[in-house]
């Protein structure tokens, strides 16, 4: 934020001409005011105020120990006073020297002197304070714009991932298999079919359009899921069965919405179309003072199985509990005696 | 009337094709089938002019179970969604149904799969229509059938695919097991990286190999950890080294 010095290229032309303005203005006062001539006046003030102008620009590079963002308010203020003092006091020492060396015959007059000195200080006093000021307004201006710039990203970033979550968690074949299914029942049991375009509606108007980074109760996902598994059901009859066994108390603790979702679909990839055997998908919930504990576990057959990695739904999961909790290690793969179990931890968040 | 064998893991699925069915004379449906083990079992036994094959069924999928058939029953797939699979179907199979679809498009697929059996002409064979509709997809196992009993080999486990004129011998956990397939076409299924054609008619697995040595000038020898040794070709060892960084 400090790196680049604000006033170059174009800037310094500027800086130059409203110093020069003021310098004008200036000499004309002091002209006006005393009887020196206007040439007089002119190299006393500008004799000055070109020193305040290039302590003006170095000042710059001093405002990264000074700002409060490294000091305390009343250390940051004192210490940019001190730094103006310094300036000034040398512009002051400097400007001397110049006018005794520019105008070695000329006759201060006693009123002229106590009229200048004054000036000189209250000044340019006024013109640091101003240089300082337009610094801090450039910082808080690009500060602003980075601001804006690091949120857009942000939103950009959570939106692919949000749609890279939704590809991954509604499968096509979980869809279209759905639909095949209601058409068969519209044949053999109208009334079922009707139950299951229902539910299917119903998973829908949960599912889309939720924000991906919210929370809701355990009790609404579990309902959630229990949708997602009765539809399931429906496909693959008694291959299928599934236990969903949380403590009552821990039933309102807030979970992100669809956390659950791709571990089901996993349970039943593997639980269903790796294996002959039927499948059972139990979830144990519980919780302390602290954390919420999720346990889902299902059999599966591991032989004749490459032993891959976990699937993208998988790390999806894990992925998301850690954005939002900031948090690595809340989720736990084991696989063991043909059960695969997930382990989740979701912590209470303070909102 | 046409001799057909319908295999789907799906109850519902199965119900609607077997009403559908039961409206037309021209079917007859011999078996009913839940996965691929009963289906191939149901082919072999049957020998049915046409089969409906779903995709999509638990331990062995279609395309494996077709591979250990030797039959070559006229094919319609019917499948939920495969979006590599759709182009070979086109090509290769009297038909494709994609679930959920009407009567009317399942009449047609019939209509197209009983001209087919009517045809004197022969049904492309399977292994065209298996590797057509999987290329391009890579697989983490190899299905092999020993008499009636059906094998799935993780292909982790294998050490070796050894060429023995138009099968290949594949060495798993020190058995040997045989297949009608083609090095070409396993060196196409296989993950990349895995393993290494190091001869004509040797594939490696890399992990399978204890040290590599000089045989002469241009040859070279690579002794597995079972103590076996598999000559090395120049191309071979120039892969080798590719794949291994050495």
């Amino acid at each position: 934020m400090f790196s680049k010095h604000p006033i170059s290229g174009k800037h310094i032309l500027w800086y130059m001409l409203s110093w020069i303005v003021y310098i004008l203005l200036h000499s004309c006062f002091v002209a006006w005011q005393t009887d020196t001539s206007l040439l007089a006046s002119g190299i006393i003030s500008l004799s000055f105020y070109i020193f305040v102008a290039g302590f003006g620009l170095m000042l710059w590079f001093t405002l990264p120990f000074l700002s409060t963002q490294y000091q305390r308010l009343i250390v940051s203020i004192l210490s940019h006073t001190v730094i103006a003092a310094l300036c000034l006091y040398f512009s002051l020492e400097l400007s001397e020297m110049v006018q005794s060396y520019l105008l070695p015959s000329y006759n201060f007059d006693v009123q002229m002197m106590l009229l200048i000195q004054p000036l000189h200080i209250i000044g340019g006093s006024l013109c640091i304070a101003m240089v300082i000021a337009t610094y801090y307004l450039l910082l808080f201006k690009s500060f602003l714009s980075a601001e804006a710039k690091r949120k857009q990203e942000l939103e950009d970033s959570l939106k692919n991932f949000e749609l890279a979550l939704l590809k991954s968690q509604i499968n096509p074949h979980f869809i279209f298999n759905s639909l095949n299914t209601i058409s068969s029942l519209t044949i053999s049991a109208p009334d079922q079919a009707r139950e299951m375009v229902v539910k299917l509606a119903d998973f829908f108007r949960f599912s889309l359009g939720k924000n991906i980074m919210k929370l809701h109760p355990l009790r609404e996902e579990l309902d959630q899921m229990a949708l997602y598994l009765e539809i399931e059901k429906v496909r693959f009859g008694d291959r299928l069965s599934f236990k969903l066994d949380a403590d009552e108390t821990c039933l309102d603790w807030p979970i992100p919405n669809m956390l659950l979702q791709p571990l089901y679909e996993n349970a039943i990839k593997y639980g269903i179309y790796e294996q002959l055997e039927d499948v059972h998908i139990s979830l144990k919930g519980s919780c302390n003072k602290d954390q919420l504990q999720l346990t889902i576990s299902n059999n599966f057959d591991d032989s004749g199985m490459a032993k891959k990695g976990n699937g993208i739904g998988l790390q999806n999961v894990s992925k998301r509990l850690s954005l939002i909790y900031a948090s690595s290690n809340l989720m736990a793969i084991e696989k063991a005696n043909n059960v695969f179990t997930i382990h989740l931890k979701i912590p209470k968040l303070n909102r | 009337m046409i001799t057909t064998v319908l295999i789907d893991d799906e109850a519902p699925a199965r119900a609607l094709v077997q009403s559908l069915l039961e409206q037309d004379d021209r079917i007859s449906l011999i078996a009913t089938c839940e996965n691929g083990f009963d289906g191939a079992r149901a082919i072999q036994t049957l020998r049915p002019q046409l089969v409906l094959l779903d995709i999509q069924m638990p331990k062995l999928n279609g395309f494996e179970m077709l591979e250990i058939i030797d039959e070559h029953p006229v094919l319609i797939f019917i499948t939920a969604y495969d979006q590599f699979a759709i182009q070979a179907f086109e090509a290769n199979a009297a038909d494709y149904l994609l679930k959920p679809y009407s009567a009317e498009r399942f009449k047609t697929a019939i209509d197209k799969a009983i001209a087919k059996v009517n045809a004197l002409e022969p049904a492309p064979a399977i292994d065209t229509v298996v590797a057509a509709a999987q290329s391009g997809q890579k697989t983490d196992r190899i299905v092999v059938r020993n008499g009636a009993k059906i094998i799935i080999l993780p292909i982790d486990n294998i050490s070796l695919f050894e060429a023995d004129g138009d099968y290949v011998r594949i060495h798993h956990e020190g058995e040997k097991h045989l297949k009608q397939i083609t090095l070409k076409r396993l060196e196409e299924k296989l993950p990349e990286n895995m393993f290494v054609r190091v001869h004509r008619s040797y594939m490696l697995n890399i992990t399978s190999i204890a040290r590599i040595e000089a045989y002469s000038k241009d040859t070279y020898i690579a002794i597995l950890k079972d103590q076996s040794k598999i000559p090395v070709s120049r191309t071979g060892y120039i892969a080798l080294r590719n794949v291994l960084d050495f």
